[in-house]
């Protein structure tokens, strides 16, 4: 029985400290927001957070359980497919109720020097 | 204890800690939750299947009763499962290992509920001498959100000859919701009927605490008996 105890000690604190607290990116800047439905505990966020990030796009995910919102980020230049993203969900065990992506901002505009008269070309 | 100390220089020697959370992979982590999980009592799965990948591992202890469980989900509807379960009568005590399927059945999802329905079936063997083939059979149903959830389960065991059977009822309140990096807790109250252990139903008060991917429950019957419950999701 002390043997007992000591091993469910011993559990409990391996458990409770494999739960690492971390900073989280601000949602507002999200390149993809899920409203997932069915998200009801931490097991829920668990599974739907690993689903995700196995997308090679998927940069970084962050679930917000009290609003079943799922911000995402993606690598640069790239994207996903909505059915991809309603594949994870799915086989995480839920079901998504709508995406919403941020607009893509305009490719800036090169940048022209003002003409001076004269012209020059590379040597050859 | 390897592991307890990496953990430790988390806060003391953060080089050190990455140094060690290489070296402890997940597996690791995994494996020496599964070993100090066998010599535990008493578990009950509250999501007999997870999401694809997923693992869990559940333990109960009471002072006459043991059960501990554990599914790899290979979908979101299907995991396979090894249990054991110990339940000590007066006169005799039943005891054995399983493998068994867990079947999602049906599900729900609502904007902020959600409803399952499990079918379990199992085989395996016990007995005093571990040589009796045994048949297991359970279902579970439940209803939660986020801060209520009630839940309906039975199991039956059966040699061919004899048949045990259980019911438990749960229902459970959380005062506040909590996101996944916040303790979240809850009051639980549980009938459960066994009349191969008592005649009359058995009330118990739990509470139950829920933090990232563990939950664990503690709290006793009526009778001041002790009932713990550890669950792990991976």
């Amino acid at each position: 029985m002390n043997v007992k105890r000591l091993c469910f000690g011993f559990l409990f604190l391996i458990t409770g400290l494999t739960a690492w607290a971390h900073a989280e990116p601000k949602p507002a800047d999200a390149d993809v927001v899920l409203h997932v439905k069915g998200m009801v505990c931490s097991f829920c966020v668990q599974g739907v957070e690993k689903k995700l990030l196995e997308i090679d796009s998927v940069r970084k995910a962050v679930v917000k359980l009290k609003g079943r919102t799922v911000y995402l980020w993606l690598h640069a230049n790239k994207d996903v497919k909505d059915k991809t993203l309603t594949d994870a969900i799915e086989s995480a065990g839920y079901n998504i109720a709508s995406i919403e992506r941020r607009a893509l901002a305009a490719p800036p505009t090169p940048v022209v020097p003002p003409t001076s008269g004269t012209s020059s070309s590379k040597g050859s | 204890m390897i592991l307890d100390t990496l953990f430790l220089l988390k806060d003391v020697y953060p080089h050190g800690y990455a140094l060690g959370m290489n070296l402890a992979s997940r597996h690791l982590r995994l494996w020496v939750v599964v070993c100090l999980l066998s010599v535990l009592p008493t578990v009950a799965l509250s999501h007999p299947v997870t999401f694809e990948d997923g693992i869990a591992f559940s333990s109960v202890f009471r002072p006459n009763a043991v059960l501990v469980e554990s599914a790899y989900s290979t979908s979101a509807r299907f995991a396979l499962g090894l249990t054991y379960m110990r339940q000590e009568m007066d006169d005799e005590r039943l005891q054995g290992g399983f493998v068994n399927g867990n079947v999602l059945l049906y599900r729900r999802n609502a904007a902020a509920s959600q409803a399952n329905l499990y079918g379990i079936v199992g085989v395996g063997t016990g007995g005093d001498k571990w040589s009796d083939p045994l048949g297991l059979a359970a279902f579970q149903t439940d209803f939660e959100t986020s801060r209520f959830y009630t839940a309906w389960m039975g199991r039956a065991v059966t040699d061919g000859t004899s048949r045990w059977w259980q019911t438990t009822y749960r229902i459970g309140f959380a005062p506040y919701e909590a996101e996944f990096n916040e303790l979240q807790s809850w009051l639980v109250s549980q009938v459960s009927y066994m009349p191969h252990m008592a005649s009359t139903p058995n009330v118990s008060m739990l509470l139950r605490f829920f933090y990232r991917t563990v939950l664990w429950e503690i709290g006793g019957d009526l009778h001041g008996r002790p009932w713990i419950q550890l669950m792990v999701h991976y």
